[in-house]
C-alpha cells in the first residue's frame, strides 16, 4: 500500500506550516554544540590558522626556509626585519616557523588518520565476529602493547631509517593497536544491544549491521579518540626529529628546530624555546578540541 | 491453508561453557490466521526462545534447533541466510521489550523505519519515509511528521513504543512476535499500547504470538493461549477456557496469583513456593512436580503425556482428579 499524493497533502496541510521546522542532522547538532563552547572555538580557531598559515608558507613567509645570513645568527625576538629573531643559522624563525608547522602537522594528523581507518576496520572485524578473528587481531595487537609507544616508535624507524615516508609509517603502526581496541570493546558492546537484533529481525544482513548499525555507533567513540591521539602523534613525530629519525636537516620542523637550536639555549632561551611553544599550543588545542567534541557528539546530554 | 504458523516438535538447545541449556523441548503450536496466540511463564520458562526460534534469531553456531517451524508456507529452519533475512521484516515482524534499546541511538527514527521499508520493497528514500509517515500516523503518534526527525531518547517511552510496532508493520507482515512489548511500560501507557495492538491486528489482518508473564495482559489480548513452564507447554488453549477453567496445577497457580477486577479486598494472593527449575539438564519428569502441591511419587516418573482434547491439552498425569482445584474461587 502506498501513499497516495493526496492523503500526503491533506497531512501536509494538517500539520500545518508550523511544524515545518526540519529538524536538525546528526552532524550540524553537534556543529551547533561545538560552537557554543568558548575553549573549543578558540581551539578550532587557532588550528585553522595554524593550519592556513602552513599551507600558505611559501606565499606568505618573509624570507626562504634554508637559506641564512651568518652575520645575523641567534638575533633576539623582536629584531628589525626578524620580528622572531634568528636560529643558530642565522636563517628567520618565523619563515622557519611556518614552514615547520607544514611537517608537523603533517606527522601529527596523516599517520593518526591512516591509523583510524585501518584501527577501526580491524576493531569491528574483531568485536562483531568474535572467536578466532578476534583472537587473532587483538593477540597481534597485545604484542604491540609489550612496548612503551615512544620506544616502538623509534625502534621502527630506527629500524627503517631515517626519513619522513619511514618515520610516519612507524607512527601509523604505533597508533593502530591502541584505535583497534577501543573500537574493538565499543563494538563488542554495540552488538549485544537489542537494536541490532532488532536490525537482525527487521532483515538486515550481517554486512548492514556492521557497515550501518555497529559503524556508526562506534565511530563517535573512536573518532573522539583518534583526536585525542593528534597530539600524542605531533610529540611523538618531533621527538623522532630531535632524535634525527624524521625527517633530515635543513628541512624545517618543529622537532628537528628544537634539537638544533639546543646548543643555543644560554645564549637566546626565548627563541631556542619557540618551536617547543608551537608543538604545545597545537597538541594542546587538539585536546581541548577532542574533549569538547566529545561532550558535543553526546547527543543524549 | 488455515494455520499461519505450525510449531512442530521444537527443541532449542544453547551451548555454554558450562554444559547445553535445553531451554525449550518438544513444543507444538499452532497460529490460525487473524489470531493471537499469549505464550505465558515466567521468566526462564522458554517463552522468548520458543518465539526468536520463529525467526532464527539466537546465534547459530551457539545454538541447535532441531524439530520444524512453518511460518506463512514456508520451513524456516531450511532458510539459507538470504531468505531467512527477507523473510524478516517482511512476512514475520517482531516488536522488543525495550524500545529504548531496540532503535538505534544514532539514527532519527523515521530513518530507521524508512530503513526497512527500503530493504524489503526497494523503494526511494522518500517512498521510505512516506511510509514512515503513515505507519506513524496509524500507531497514533502525536505531530508525526516532526517525530520522523526525532531521535529515540527525544521520545517517551509510550511514544517510542508505538514508533517501534510502526517499524515492525511498515512492510505489513503477515505474523507479529511481540515479546512483552508492554512489560518496559507504565500501567497507564500499557493498557493503550495494548488496545493499538489490538486494533492494528485486526485492521492488518495480521495473526500475533504475543509473549508475556502477565495473566491480565494474555487475557486482554489472547484468542489462544499456551502456558510455558522449565521449556515446555504445560497447557494449552482458548483463553477463556483454560482461564475459567485451568487444568495444569501451574496455571492454577498463576492464576491463584494474580489480582482481579472486583476482587474481595481481604483475600491472599496464593503464591507458588520454590523457584523455576534450572535447564542444565535434559527435564524427563515433570518440571512442576517439586512445586506442586498436588504432587505424588508417580509425579517424579517419566514425563507426563499430554491430555488432549479438541481444542485443549495439558500435561499432567493427574488430571482428572487436579482440575478444577483451583487454590481459590475461580476467576
Amino acid at each position: 500500500m502506498q501513499t497516495t499524493p493526496k492523503s500526503a497533502n491533506a497531512l501536509k496541510a494538517a500539520d500545518g506550516g508550523k511544524i515545518a521546522t526540519k529538524s536538525r542532522g546528526y552532524w550540524a547538532t553537534v556543529w551547533l554544540s561545538l560552537s557554543r563552547d568558548p575553549i573549543s572555538i578558540v581551539c578550532a580557531s587557532i588550528l585553522v590558522l595554524l593550519v592556513l598559515i602552513a599551507i600558505l608558507a611559501p606565499a606568505i613567509a618573509p624570507y626562504s626556509p634554508s637559506q641564512g645570513a651568518m652575520v645575523d645568527r641567534l638575533l633576539p625576538i623582536g629584531s628589525p626585519g626578524h620580528p622572531l629573531g634568528t636560529d643558530e643559522l642565522g636563517r628567520d624563525m618565523l619563515t622557519r616557523l611556518m614552514y615547520g608547522g607544514r611537517m608537523s602537522l603533517l606527522m601529527g594528523i596523516l599517520p593518526v588518520f591512516v591509523a583510524f581507518a585501518i584501527g577501526t576496520s580491524l576493531g569491528l572485524m574483531a568485536g562483531f565476529f568474535g572467536g578466532w578473528v578476534n583472537t587473532l587481531v587483538m593477540r597481534t595487537t597485545d604484542v604491540f602493547f609489550a612496548f612503551p609507544a615512544v620506544l616502538l616508535a623509534i625502534a621502527i624507524s630506527g629500524a627503517l631509517g631515517p626519513g619522513l615516508g619511514n618515520s610516519m609509517f612507524a607512527l601509523t603502526l604505533v597508533f593502530i593497536p591502541p584505535i583497534a581496541r577501543v573500537a574493538e570493546s565499543v563494538t563488542t558492546r554495540v552488538r549485544l544491544l537489542d537494536f541490532v537484533d532488532a536490525a537482525r529481525a527487521s532483515g538486515a544482513n550481517s554486512l548492514t549491521i556492521v557497515r550501518v548499525h555497529v559503524f556508526n555507533n562506534v565511530m563517535g567513540v573512536v573518532f573522539i579518540y583518534a583526536t585525542s591521539l593528534v597530539s600524542v602523534c605531533m610529540i611523538l613525530a618531533a621527538g623522532l626529529s630531535f632524535l634525527g629519525l624524521g625527517v633530515k636537516p635543513p628541512t624545517a620542523e618543529w622537532g628537528l628546530m628544537l634539537n638544533t637550536l639546543r646548543q643555543s639555549i644560554y645564549v637566546q632561551p626565548w627563541v631556542s624555546v619557540l618551536p617547543g611553544f608551537m608543538i604545545f599550543t597545537t597538541s594542546l588545542c587538539f585536546n581541548l578540541l577532542s574533549d569538547g567534541l566529545r561532550g558535543a557528539m553526546d547527543l543524549k546530554r | 491453508m488455515d494455520n499461519i504458523v505450525e510449531v512442530r516438535d521444537l527443541c532449542v538447545t544453547f551451548k555454554t561453557s558450562e554444559g547445553s541449556v535445553y531451554a525449550v523441548s518438544n513444543v507444538n503450536l499452532d497460529l490460525a490466521e487473524g489470531k493471537t496466540l499469549a505464550l505465558l511463564g515466567e521468566s526462564g520458562s522458554g517463552k522468548s526462545v520458543t518465539m526468536k526460534s520463529l525467526m532464527r534469531l539466537h546465534p547459530p553456531h551457539k545454538t541447535q534447533i532441531t524439530g520444524s517451524i512453518q511460518v506463512a508456507g514456508r520451513d524456516v529452519l531450511a532458510l539459507g541466510n538470504r531468505e531467512l533475512s527477507d523473510m524478516r521484516g517482511k512476512d514475520i515482524a517482531m516488536v522488543f521489550q525495550e524500545p529504548m534499546l531496540a532503535f538505534d541511538p544514532v539514527f532519527k527514527v523515521g530513518d530507521q523505519i524508512a530503513e526497512v521499508v527500503m530493504r524489503h520493497e526497494g523503494c526511494s528514500y522518500e517512498a521510505g519515509r512516506d511510509r514512515a509517515l503513515e505507519m506513524m500516523e496509524c500507531v497514533h503518534i502525536p505531530s508525526p511528521r516532526k517525530r520522523l526527525d526525532a531521535y529515540p531518547h527525544e521520545m517517551s517511552g509510550g511514544m517510542r513504543q508505538r514508533a517501534m510496532i510502526a517499524l515492525a508493520l511498515a512492510c505489513r507482515p503477515t505474523v507479529l512476535l511481540a515479546d512483552e512489548p508492554t512489560t518496559a511500560l507504565d500501567a497507564t501507557v500499557q493498557i493503550q499500547v495494548l488496545l493499538l495492538l489490538r486494533e492494528l491486528q485486526r485492521e492488518f489482518g495480521m495473526s500475533m504470538i504475543f509473549v508475556t508473564h502477565d495473566v491480565g495482559v494474555a487475557i486482554e489480548v489472547a484468542d489462544e493461549i499456551a502456558v510455558m513452564y522449565g521449556g515446555r507447554i504445560v497447557e494449552q488453549g482458548p483463553v477463556d477456557e483454560v482461564m475459567t477453567d485451568p487444568w495444569h496445577p501451574y496455571t492454577q497457580g498463576l492464576l491463584g496469583a494474580t489480582v482481579y477486577p472486583n476482587m474481595d479486598p481481604a483475600t491472599r494472593l496464593v503464591s507458588i513456593p520454590g523457584a523455576p527449575p534450572q535447564l542444565y539438564r535434559q527435564i524427563t519428569e515433570c518440571a512442576f512436580a517439586p512445586r506442586c502441591p498436588h504432587a505424588t511419587d508417580e509425579c517424579h516418573d517419566p514425563l507426563p503425556p499430554p491430555t488432549q482434547t479438541d481444542q485443549r491439552m495439558a500435561r499432567c498425569i493427574r488430571l482428572p482428579e487436579v482440575a478444577g482445584a483451583l487454590p481459590r474461587a475461580s476467576v
